[in-house]
């Protein structure tokens, strides 16, 4: 299960990265394969990764999600803009090394 | 072109009894479907602290597969612990 993991911030209302837990129990609880996300902040993706949607078409996994492209301040709390993104590979993301092409979809 | 047709909330976890550990939300909801059931995962919440901040976590609702209407098992605790 991808998914996005938050935390509060002081300028801006929070952050998140993406995630990846297992379960060995058909879905009836999940463990996190580590501390930390499997796909986090890089230079054009600086913050508020989410929303991951994985799908595999063939051999080629393909994981849709968003990054934080700003935040608008507003007369109430501050909102965030994303733009959609896609990432491709043939090994499923587990990590931050593993090899993977972006699209970029604004 | 898809046409959607409302069928009307299905779950809040305001309408649990005050002993639930859910209280509030149900968001993003997230599906997985076994042979007799459709497992709905969400984003819930307890109580939020005495200065309004929430904590959320990841839970699940199972829908019988002869009526995506009817609740037949409902999550009794988080799924997936807070991180760190």
């Amino acid at each position: 299960m991808y998914y996005a993991g938050w935390n509060r911030c002081e300028s801006v209302p929070f952050n998140a990265a993406i995630g990846l837990a297992i379960s060995h129990d058909a879905g009836l609880s999940f463990k996190r394969v580590g501390l930390g996300p499997v796909l986090s902040y890089s230079p054009d993706e600086p913050f508020l990764l989410g929303s991951p949607r994985i799908r595999k078409f063939g051999d080629t996994w393909y994981l849709w999600y968003v990054s934080g492209k700003k935040w608008l301040r507003t007369a109430g709390k501050p909102e965030p803009v994303y733009k959609i993104r896609m990432a491709s590979s043939l090994m499923a993301f587990t990590g931050p090394n593993m090899a993977r092409t972006c699209w970029k979809i604004d | 072109m898809f046409e959607w047709k409302k069928l009307g909330k299905v779950f809040d976890p305001k309408d649990l009894p005050a002993s639930s550990w859910m209280k509030e939300f149900a968001q993003s909801p997230s599906v997985l479907v076994f042979r007799d059931f459709v497992r709905v995962y969400f984003c819930t919440r307890p109580s939020p602290s005495a200065d309004g901040q929430y904590m959320s976590y990841l839970s699940y609702i199972d829908l019988s597969r002869k009526n995506l209407l009817e609740i037949i098992r409902i999550c009794e605790h988080p799924v997936l612990d807070l991180g760190g």
